[in-house]
């Protein structure tokens, strides 16, 4: 055996062996359509996709690497991570990065550039629980400069407790493609969200225990439809999350996910939202009324969060409702760009389009 | 290169005045006796499983591999579980289920020790019939229920304004988790002292609905079945009272259902059914699917006109008359206590049985700590 080899794979062998407790680079999470087949994906550098399947099985013909067989979709990879899963994707980018096999003449035909591959939705959760006024700047700021401040004071002075609503998850899509406004409703609205994927599932976990439930962090842009029911008087007091929040393409995420212990302080981002390039959301997750831990247990006290849902954090202020922050509500219509950043997580860009050939607003009309 | 259309073939489309003439498959054949679908646990394995006589259970795929031996059944792979055959059961595998309840029925093959994918309903564990992608329940739809809380005469006028003007229907979501199957037990969430039943109409979408008309919405349904939709009415305990669905629907265990799913085409008038629930042997809902104030088409037309209702999809119908809250039924509020016995039945559907147990080992109510 050449020498020099011989000590490379004897190197190589300790960093597999020794650091897989630490990865080399910090890397996310994302499902991506690779040959016709949904699949997981490592993300290195915000541009190389590395298929976890492939990768894993390359290592495993290494005598001293286990057989681990490798989930099958995202939510199993939630529910899995913290259960040694965490080790062997770290053990994968090691031998990735230390040997070289992301680019040049070694690059291995499991690994893509972003750009080559389609992006999915990150994960498809069983149930997505979204946090309502949630933010000090966003409560009450469909109402004047003065009555934003009286509430946020208020709220200051007695949070209260959390409040979760269900998101359908067949309103996920994924960054990249289109929001559709649907047909007859004209008051479409952003909410740029921090979202909290569950890994160990969690029941009456209380907020100090939290952390050991989170698999990662995306973005959750909770598009809403401040249009209402349209009735008098109004049943419900008037209140419809279906309506508000479950319309079709309403619940863009991802882009990817990051594994919980890349995020040094996850009440600590910055989030904002562009609209065609005009800045919208300018916030901070340390604005929040009740931090993500806090949420989970508020959320596990009534319901047990299972791997892969997702808890979004509440939305800034900035929305497009707002009287507080802008003099006039502002609405999405078709053709305009929506452009959701949250520090260290990523960026979702989404084109905003029309509903085409259907009828139009929630009906049920009569047929007797 | 494109492929050139025989002249004849274009003869005979033009001649179809614009629609394709073509032969439409046969319909379906015959069926010996009615049949359920459901999930069962068996050799530790979720099982799908065709229910005979409320009392057998034939295991799907293997009954399916023994028709499939013989030279004039085609080989179809049978789907892993209900939300896949939700999907495809209009799309052939009706046909198919039809071919193997005639053949275990024409063949004898029920009685006992004649086949082992042969067994008791009491023998093996009924799990819930399926795991939906989401659950849509129906809010004051059916004019015995709204405004039941309150005196009789205000309940009257309530249900005589809706029947003046119907309005638009309400649905509101349940998370999935909360699912569970006939037989395992209810419980109350510690700290929580106002919980009550509503036993509802189910319906389980087929092919997925989008903008689907009521006329149309038929089409859409694969089958039904019972949800118990179980409610908390203690609210958030705020000073200034706000509507939440999450904590008044979405506890643990707050969603049974089953106890299996009866194919759309087996029940002759789902608006025509006897509603009935019990609490330990005493009537508490005496109603009828005929009280509801949008049906159950009106329903699938409504919630597909805000998102796509997809296969596996649970609509439930909403509660008749005679919740515990109810102080038009009965002069007292009355809610569940542990010990409890729930028997809920839907004429055609089923029956679904529940005991009520006290949450054990954990503290109570929702809670966001400081």
């Amino acid at each position: 055996m050449h020498r020099t080899f011989g000590i490379a794979l004897s190197l190589l062998l300790l960093a597999i062996g020794s650091a897989a407790a630490q990865p080399q680079e910090k890397f996310k999470l994302g499902t991506f359509e690779i040959d016709g087949e949904s699949r997981i994906g490592i993300v290195l550098r915000d541009r190389t996709v590395v298929e976890l399947n492939a990768a894993n099985r390359e290592l495993e013909r290494r005598p001293e690497v286990a057989e681990l067989p490798m989930p099958k979709d995202m939510r199993e990879l939630a529910g899995l991570y913290h259960m040694g899963y965490d080790r062997r994707i770290y053990q994968i980018v090691n031998h990735l990065v230390g040997s070289t096999l992301l680019e040049g003449a070694n690059r291995r035909g499991y690994v893509h550039e972003l750009s080559q591959v389609r992006t999915l939705a990150p994960i498809r959760p069983r149930k997505i629980l979204n946090a309502a006024g949630n933010y000090y700047g966003h409560v009450g700021e469909s109402g004047t400069p003065e009555e934003q401040r009286k509430e946020a004071e208020e709220r200051r002075k007695n949070r209260g407790m959390a409040y979760l609503f269900l998101k359908p998850p067949s309103s996920i899509i994924a960054n990249g493609e289109d929001i559709v406004i649907p047909r007859g409703r004209d008051k479409i609205d952003w909410e740029c969200e921090i979202g909290v994927v569950i890994g160990q599932p969690a029941k009456n976990v209380v907020a100090s225990q939290a952390k050991n439930h989170i698999f990662g962090f995306t973005i959750e842009l909770d598009m809403s439809d401040r249009g209402g029911r349209g009735e008098d008087p109004p049943r419900f007091g008037g209140s419809d999350w279906l309506i508000g929040k479950g319309h079709d393409t309403f619940a863009p995420l991802g882009p990817f996910i990051v594994p919980a212990e890349f995020i040094e302080n996850p009440m600590n981002l910055k989030q904002t939202l562009t609209v065609n390039g005009k800045l919208m959301q300018d916030g901070n997750s340390s604005d929040m009324i009740h931090n993500i831990y806090e949420l989970i247990e508020y959320g596990s006290s009534v319901l047990t969060l299972e791997a892969g849902d997702v808890v979004a954090g509440g939305s800034p202020a900035g929305t497009g409702m707002s009287r507080s922050v802008r003099p006039e509500q502002i609405f999405l219509k078709a053709g305009d760009k929506i452009v959701a950043t949250i520090e260290g997580i990523g960026t979702m860009t989404h084109d905003v389009k029309g509903e085409t050939g259907t009828a139009g607003g929630p009906t049920s009309s009569p047929h007797e | 290169m494109k492929k050139r259309i025989p002249g004849a073939t274009v003869a005979a489309l033009l001649m179809a005045g614009g629609a394709l003439a073509i032969q439409t498959a046969p319909a379906l054949p015959s069926l010996s006796e009615p049949f359920k679908l459901g999930t069962f646990e068996i050799d530790g394995e979720p099982t799908l499983g065709i229910v005979l006589r409320d009392r057998i259970v034939v295991e799907l795929a293997a009954a399916n591999r023994e028709l499939e031996r013989k030279p004039h059944y085609a080989k179809l792979p049978m789907p892993e579980d209900m939300k896949s055959l939700a999907g495809l059961y209009h799309m052939g595998y009706n046909r198919r289920i039809y071919q193997i309840v005639n053949h275990v029925v024409g063949q004898g093959l029920l009685d006992a020790g004649k086949r082992s994918y042969v067994h008791g309903v009491e023998e093996v564990t009924t799990l819930p019939p399926i795991d939906p992608g989401k659950i849509l329940n129906a809010a004051g739809n059916y004019y015995g229920h709204v405004g039941e809380m309150n005196t009789p005469e205000e309940q009257r006028k309530e249900a005589e304004e809706r029947r003046r003007d119907r309005g638009m229907a309400y649905l509101f979501l349940k998370p999935p988790s909360v699912v569970i199957a006939n037989g395992e037990d209810i419980v109350i969430p510690k700290g929580r002292d106002k919980i009550d039943w509503e036993c509802e109409l189910a319906v389980i979408i087929g092919e997925p609905a989008k903008y689907v008309s009521a006329a149309n919405a038929k089409n859409h349904i694969f089958g039904y079945t019972i949800e118990l939709d179980m409610s908390d009415r203690g609210g958030r305990g705020e000073a200034e009272p706000r509507s939440d669905w999450l904590i008044g629907k979405g506890h643990d265990t707050f969603a049974p259902l089953g106890p299996w799913v009866v194919p759309a085409e087996l029940v002759k008038d789902p608006m025509n059914l006897k509603q009935t629930l019990t609490i330990n042997g005493k009537l508490m809902q005496d109603s009828h699917s005929s009280d509801m104030i949008h049906n159950v088409y009106e329903l699938i037309e409504y919630g597909s006109s805000i998102l796509t209702l997809e296969t596996g999809d649970v609509i439930a119908a909403g509660s008749p008359a005679g919740t515990g809250m109810s102080r038009s039924v009965r002069p007292e509020q009355i809610f569940l206590k542990p010990g409890d016995k729930i028997v809920a039945t839907i004429e055609g559907i089923g029956v679904m049985t529940h005991d009520v147990k006290a949450e054990s080992a954990a503290p109570s109510g929702p809670t966001s700590s400081r």
